[in-house]
């Protein structure tokens, strides 16, 4: 029983995270049509600032996370304008694009390691190293902030998307871009907004990671491809796709693999990801909705 | 001298590993993520079969060869059905998942720690072990590759690739089975990886799985995009560039640590920049960015 306990509640924390990402980076993909792989190097960013705010003036939680998050947002946003959008003016094609984004990460992760070296460092001194006993299982408090921050993002992206305004525009530009400029919307500032809010996103998975496990440089691209794969498995069809995705992969994960070693279940999700790749490779993305 | 010496092995290595992803990435146009793993096979197979069984370097070569072939035959079931971005997101996961192996099964690679100890080959009383006589062997494989390379790209089959990367369902329209292609090519160029792999290991006569991780197929893809994509000769020149641009960073002070990054940054905008500008690279024909 507390095995299957333990496994639950680690499957959950594998699933909030690749919710979490997997939110972020639709906003991403709906509105730009591309694999943004930069989109990991932008979760490190978050981790970074916060810790940097935390290392120089030992800022509280809340505002080094708050740092992290606009930091990883701004860049975010400022990496869409000076390279995305002119390269996609020019029509550059999804494969040239995905190319583009391993550039930019690396040059992201180049300038992390030469600030921060690239070694392992962790925010965990603000107070995350408490526990809290649920039934004979051990949890950190930073799990539960995890699960509950992603049930909570998870809402109010659902919410973003279908009750408000910015939401129904935001579909129309995934629908089809060009007759949404047609009839008057303004694009652009979808699209800006879109990468802002998925910049957020990152910065907040950021944060949180640096407090679960610690951040490297490279701590991002993995994360992402978690993201993707649980997105791909939802079939990119909205919100509750990516949280079905997310769900199955984070089952996956833990319960299927429960006897093997922690360092050999990253290879289950890139397997789930080359299977689900194989499995949609007849299915054309561009017709995905959000 | 001996410095130059160990350049030339160097880029003559990377330039066995651009003809080979070139053949990928700007004959048939399948932007391939995961070919430093392919190099990484080769490497291991090399430093295994001549560290604990003692084997000569040479016919670990074949084996390593063999495994990549083997391996692409297994991966091939799903790449080849893919193309464009997702040919590249497919090859990245499963680099991934190659990486791990190299640094989780410790009873087989000695994970993160490496192998060290690898001789260098030995063949017909030539003993390979000068860096000079090396220089000569890795000239010899580079030769050779080059005129497989044009060989291969100059024949029907060369021209089928050409059609694929061009259009894909209108080369199957004509009756061809383009995924037998793509099947075919790719377990060419992971075979030419492997054997620069192996090459790598018995030069330097250490590695550990750092060597092969995502970063290095990175690499690689900015070599053949800045050299120039559907270009033998650009393979070429992609190497002599990038090998010999970060030695510019010794000379101004840079070294260790800051140097390796500093360069991981410079390929990203190389890749950058190339994208804005010249997306066909310095000698190409075909540029990553058309659709």
């Amino acid at each position: 029983m507390d095995l299957f306990l333990t496994l639950l509640l680690n499957g959950l924390h594998a699933s909030s995270l690749s919710l979490l990402v997997g939110l972020g980076f639709s906003f991403l993909f709906f509105t730009r049509k591309f694999f943004d792989l930069s989109y990991g190097a932008l979760i490190s960013i978050g981790g970074y600032g916060a810790l940097f705010l935390k290392q120089t003036i030992s800022a509280p939680l809340w505002l080094s996370a708050l740092f992290g998050m606009c930091l990883s947002s701004v860049i975010g946003l400022i990496i869409g304008k000076l390279i995305f959008d002119p390269l996609q003016t020019k029509k550059t094609s999804p494969l040239g694009m995905l190319v583009a984004s391993l550039g930019v990460m690396s040059v992201c992760q180049a300038v992390i390691a030469l600030l921060f070296t690239s070694r392992f460092q962790t925010l965990t001194s603000f107070a995350a190293d408490q526990t809290v006993q649920l039934g004979q299982v051990e949890l950190t408090q930073v799990r539960i902030w995890l699960l509950g921050l992603a049930s909570v993002v998870f809402g109010l992206v659902w919410l973003l998307l279908r009750k408000t305004t910015f939401g129904k525009t935001l579909r129309a530009v995934n629908d089809d871009a060009v007759v949404a400029k047609v009839i008057g919307i303004n694009t652009q500032r979808i699209t800006d907004l879109a990468t802002l809010i998925a910049g957020t996103l990152a910065g907040l998975v950021g944060v949180l990671i640096g407090m679960d496990t610690g951040l490297e440089p490279t701590v991002g691209l993995p994360l992402l491809l978690k993201g993707i794969t649980a997105s791909l498995i939802g079939g990119l069809q909205g919100p509750v796709s990516v949280l079905a995705g997310a769900l199955s992969l984070g089952g996956l994960e833990h319960l299927a693999v429960w006897n093997l070693p922690g360092a050999w279940k990253d290879a289950i999700v890139f397997g789930a990801l080359l299977i689900v790749l194989k499995l949609r490779s007849r299915h054309s993305f561009s017709t995905s909705r959000l | 001298m001996s410095y130059l010496i160990q350049l030339a092995i160097l880029i003559g290595i990377y330039a066995l590993l651009g003809l080979s992803l070139n053949l990928l990435v700007g004959y048939t146009g399948l932007a391939s993520a995961g070919h430093a793993s392919f190099f990484g096979v080769g490497a291991y197979t090399t430093a295994i079969l001549s560290t604990v069984f003692g084997w000569n370097v040479f016919p670990t070569m074949l084996v390593g060869m063999g495994i990549a072939i083997a391996l692409s035959v297994i991966g091939g079931s799903i790449f080849t059905s893919l193309s464009g971005d997702r040919y590249t997101l497919a090859t990245l996961a499963f680099s991934i998942l190659l990486s791990t192996i190299f640094l989780n099964w410790n009873s087989l690679t000695n994970g993160a720690l490496g192998i060290a100890g690898i001789p260098r080959p030995q063949m017909f009383g030539i003993d390979f072990s000068s860096n000079a006589s090396f220089l000569a062997l890795v000239m010899v494989f580079v030769i050779c590759v080059f005129a497989l390379c044009l060989f291969l790209t100059r024949s029907s089959f060369g021209r089928v690739l050409q059609s694929i990367r061009e259009d894909e369902g209108a080369i199957q329209v004509f009756g061809y089975h383009t995924r037998r292609y793509k099947q075919v090519i790719f377990a060419i160029s992971v075979a030419i990886a492997a054997l620069a792999g192996s090459l790598f290991a018995s030069y330097v006569m250490f590695i550990d799985p750092s060597f092969f991780w995502f970063s290095e197929s990175l690499f690689l893809l900015t070599l053949v995009i800045l050299g120039g994509l559907a270009s033998h000769a650009g393979s070429l020149l992609g190497a002599v560039v990038l090998i010999l641009l970060p030695e510019a960073f010794r000379f101004i002070g840079f070294s260790g640590e800051s140097a390796a990054q500093l360069r991981q940054g410079l390929y990203g905008v190389v890749l950058i920049l190339l994208l804005f500008r010249r997306p066909q690279g310095l000698m190409g024909t075909y540029g990553i960015n058309s659709s």
